[in-house]
């Protein structure tokens, strides 16, 4: 489905391989900001038009609000694109999402808004906070973290953009579905590497052959799993069971299928493990079609 | 993209873990004493553990905004280290205690959530 998608996305633009697009995307200066400032308020633009389009898909939001951030100088240069570090309620700290301004060549805007969705809302900030603010729940509860279920979440969260108005520019589109491959590819070169004796050149290689990733995130996210093996499966295995979960609710339940109560449902205990939250949402599913 | 999330010392990360067929309703209206007694007891351990996993980490502690522990550092000397460990271990030794057969749905939930954290923490020291 990604592959084709991206196809039709190559051949639109005229380039005659996915290596040519990549490389198009890769480089040339239309899709990149020169200056700091503007890089990070593109990013700041784009997630104050996600933010009102919220009350579209979920009926509970939290209520811990969250900023952009730029990663501190003296760890850009090692870290990814983005990442979301937590607030704390009772800290009086607001959720971060924090953006890289390191290397500005290696940022594309077409990747910013599926980076957005998921970094901040509705992915993480959206899920941990309200995972924060649960009630009547042991403290624990409130910061525990499962891989498969934030990642996972946060993935499908990339997913929901289409359905809010983002994605309208084709480049931004491939950035998803760019995403999307670079989340499959991870299942490839995680495993080639951990269980089936790749090296790490071997990886990079077949990373930078099958996504339009620029080589400063390749080269950060193979050397990534190599020290954290198993870890970068998470997102797609999450999301499929998520997607999965959606695509039954919605077959099972027809047109009393209710988005925002999905959402809700899929949240509503917090992190959990895969199998815990599947057991949840086929009950929830049972009590939806008995309505 | 990596999400930045305080991980407890509870190692509290990661697997897949085979849980039995939970239900996440809310505690029934009509629990028994024995029962209702039972929760009590559990939800006083799990408080309990919790501030002393929080002591334990002071940084943690500031940085989830628990109060008092602005002052120190994390003691990761040697004898600071086995102290932990003594913790963890009584903690499990604790929770076995818990009759969790008892436990409504949702406090099963909680139970066997930390369970696995407690698990995946002993399985963190070999």
């Amino acid at each position: 489905m990604t592959c084709t998608a991206l196809a039709s996305l190559r051949r639109k633009k005229g380039c005659s391989s996915f290596h040519d697009f990549t490389e198009f995307l890769r480089t040339d200066a239309r899709f990149f900001y020169d200056k700091p400032d503007d890089l990070v308020n593109a990013y700041r633009i784009i997630a104050k038009k996600i933010d009102p389009e919220l009350a579209r898909l979920f009926g509970k939001l939290p209520r811990l609000p969250y900023g952009i951030c730029v990663i501190p100088d003296f760890k850009a240069p090692s870290q990814t694109t983005a990442y979301y570090q937590a607030g704390a309620p009772s800290a009086g700290r607001p959720g971060c999402y924090f953006v890289n301004i390191y290397k500005l060549d290696a940022r594309p805007k077409w990747e910013m808004e599926a980076l957005t969705l998921h970094e901040s809302v509705p992915g993480h900030h959206l899920q941990i906070s309200l995972a924060q603010e649960l009630a009547d729940v042991p403290e624990f509860r409130r910061h525990v973290g499962y891989t498969a279920f934030d990642e996972g979440w946060a993935l499908y969260g990339e997913s929901l953009g289409e359905e809010i108005g983002m994605y309208k520019d084709p480049y931004s589109k491939f950035g998803q579905l760019s995403y999307e491959m670079w989340r499959a590819v991870r299942l490839v070169v995680d495993t080639g590497m951990h269980s089936m004796g790749w090296k790490r050149q071997q990886a990079i290689d077949y990373f930078r052959e099958n996504t339009g990733k620029t080589d400063q995130d390749v080269i950060s996210e193979i050397d990534r799993y190599i020290v954290w093996p198993g870890q970068a499966l998470a997102y797609k295995l999450g999301q499929l069971k998520i997607r999965a979960l959606r695509t039954e609710a919605e077959k099972k339940l027809g047109v009393k299928f209710d988005e925002r109560k999905f959402h809700d449902a899929v949240l509503e205990n917090g992190a959990v493990p895969l199998s815990v939250l599947e057991v949840h949402m086929k009950r929830w599913m049972e009590e939806q079609a008995g309505h | 993209m990596m999400r930045m999330f305080v991980i407890l010392a509870m190692g509290l990360g990661g697997a897949l873990f085979a849980f039995p067929m939970l239900a996440l309703a809310n505690t029934s209206d009509q629990e028994s004493s024995s029962q209702a007694e039972e929760v009590k007891r559990f939800r006083a351990f799990l408080d309990e553990d919790w501030k002393r996993a929080i002591v334990d980490q002071p940084e943690t502690a500031t940085w989830l905004g628990f109060p008092g522990q602005n002052r120190r550092w994390s003691d990761n000397s040697p004898p600071g280290i086995e102290l932990r460990k003594k913790h963890l271990r009584e903690s499990i030794s604790t929770l076995k205690t818990v009759r969790r057969e008892e436990l409504p749905d949702a406090e099963k939930l909680n139970y066997d959530l930390y369970r696995l954290g407690l698990s995946q923490a002993e399985e963190g020291l070999q």
